[in-house]
């Protein structure tokens, strides 16, 4: 084969089939890969920490490998890069907070030991809202990752610097976290893939925790095909993660391809039409990916999941109160450590009480029976929006207020679904709209068949940001 | 879809369970750390519906997989 296009827009899958061919080498892609995040980085604040030494010491690795024949699997020799939340032995971990700038951990997180397993290259970390949940704050150690399709409007979050990496073409692949949608969010809003997998299908061992009980570990990527590979390194079971699943993990990338035929998809059109965050951008995007998705020959038609504010009511109780319990000690004895969103956002759940959570519990069962026993019973995934709109400015943001509406992503944290974001256009303002898939427990092969199929028929994915980025006003 | 969330507590009860928790809010952070307690408080009424038999038992430990097979 031939190499078409600029190294650093080679998926992983082609990227991979190079390497093997002897077409590239891991170093080479490893080298593009640092010019490129030493040149736009300044401006998008994606990363926070770069490994130029290890990473080459990788990807040395990785090419003497491939010279002897040894393979360890689809992302060897793959440049990639981990939030700042994944524990890395012997490599600061500060999830972007004040409270851990110096903080260095003794061991890899489970997911790190299988990306390094697996031959791939450590790119460095990644920026997030501090402990994955403040907002776009300018008094943490780090600024904020910059949106690379208009550098004044925020990423998403919390997986920002994931999100922005990946869009500007730092990193093919980056792994973010999700409690509430910070893979999906910031995946919608920068206009990449991100692949929330089920509750229990890659180990959280060793990632700093948000909320034990909707804590998600998954990637970021620009195609469906590199999510499906990267899931196929990452998911397993870890004993040492209470919540994960011993069940076997599929070849998710095998179902890439085999279209739609069959299929039924239920399109929740009701669960978003009157929410008041809605866009019209994000209405006609999400009527046309339903058409779309027809057209390549599921069966599609409305379906109905209970209210979203009940789904939002029990994710926010949950997370906060387990957030507040992760975090109560610190609040208490180093409160300025804190940035002013986060320590806003995680204390305020200190008013709540114990009859609160195990009200939240209760709701929590109910509503898993109700989409996967009704919705997700009766067809084999849902299309429902990621976010209702597109990217907000940073100046939307006051220093008192750092949550902002229209994103519907917690319901899968509190069913534990996988949920699959996927681009499907652009608004008026030129920024990406997102969708997502969700599916039942453990098929993730099913939501990145959709997605594959979405993304090879809608073309949107051809579209990326402009190299020359603006100067940020 | 319901409006936005809201709660019938003063700022003064809020304070009130922000201190039987043990947290002192820093002064500049009260306004926005009340704020983000009003939302959280405002979703709860949400939670205490009238629950269907499905609902019972909550399920919270699950020891069928810890059994020698």
């Amino acid at each position: 084969m031939s190499l078409a296009g600029p190294l650093h827009e080679l998926s992983i899958a082609d990227a991979g089939r190079a390497l093997r061919a002897g077409e590239v080498t891991s170093l080479a892609l490893t080298e593009v890969a640092l010019d490129r995040i030493a040149a736009l980085n300044p401006a998008l604040h994606a990363f926070v920490l770069t490994l130029p030494e290890r990473a080459r010491e990788d990807a040395a690795r990785a090419d003497a490998a491939f010279a002897r024949g040894i393979d360890a699997g689809p992302l060897q020799g793959i440049p990639y890069a981990l939030k700042d939340i994944y524990g890395t032995a012997g490599i600061r971990t500060t999830c972007h907070s004040s409270l851990l700038h110096d903080h260095v951990p003794t061991a890899d997180c489970a997911v790190e030991e299988k990306l390094a397993a697996g031959g791939g290259v450590l790119l460095g970390k990644l920026g997030t809202f501090e402990f994955a949940i403040g907002g776009p704050s300018f008094d943490l150690p780090f600024p904020p990752a910059r949106n690379p399709w208009n550098l004044n409007h925020f990423t998403g979050g919390s997986s920002s610097g994931s999100a922005a990496a990946v869009a500007a073409g730092m990193v093919r692949m980056a792994m973010g976290s999700d409690t509430g949608g910070s893979i999906r969010g910031p995946a919608a809003l920068c206009g990449t893939v991100g692949l929330k997998p089920t509750y229990g299908r890659v180990s959280r061992r060793g990632v700093f925790p948000l909320a034990y009980s909707l804590d998600h570990c998954g990637p970021l990527s620009w195609s469906v095909e590199d999510a499906a590979l990267t899931l196929q390194v990452v998911a397993g079971h870890d004993p040492l993660d209470p919540a994960s699943a011993d069940i076997a993990v599929p070849d998710c990338a095998a179902a890439l391809g085999q279209g739609l035929e069959g299929l039924r998809i239920g399109y929740t059109r009701r669960f978003y039409i009157d929410n008041p965050f809605l866009t019209p951008d994000a209405t006609r995007a999400l009527d046309a990916a339903a058409e779309r998705l027809a057209d390549l020959g599921a069966v599609v038609d409305e379906v109905d999941i209970p209210d979203f504010a009940l789904f939002d009511a029990c994710a926010q109780v949950i997370m906060f109160a387990e957030a507040y319990a992760i975090h109560e000690t610190d609040l208490k004895t180093r409160p300025m450590a804190y940035g002013r969103y986060a320590y806003q956002r995680i204390a305020s759940g200190a008013v709540l009480s114990a009859a609160d959570l195990v009200q939240a519990q209760r709701l929590r069962r109910e509503l898993t029976d109700a989409v996967h026993g009704g919705a997700l019973r009766s067809h084999d995934a849902l299309l429902t929006p990621t976010s209702l709109s597109t990217a907000a400015p940073f100046s939307d943001f006051g220093p008192d207020a750092a949550r902002w509406g229209g994103m519907l992503t917690n319901p899968f944290n509190v069913t534990g679904s996988p949920a699959l974001a996927l681009p499907i256009g652009f608004g008026t303002d030129g920024l990406p709209l997102g969708a997502q898939i969700v599916g039942r427990p453990f098929d993730e092969a099913t939501v990145l068949r959709i997605g594959s199929a979405f993304e090879a028929a809608a073309g949107v994915s051809g579209h990326r940001p402009p190299l020359a980025l603006p100067a940020a006003s | 879809m319901p409006s936005a969330p809201s709660t019938d507590l003063s700022d003064d009860d809020i304070a009130q369970r922000f201190r039987a928790a043990g947290i002192v809010v820093p002064a500049d952070r009260a306004a926005g750390t009340a704020a983000a307690a009003r939302r959280l408080l405002g979703v709860l009424h949400w939670l205490r519906a009238p629950r269907s038999v499905a609902a019972e038992p909550a399920a919270i430990l699950v020891l069928g997989e810890r059994v020698p097979r």
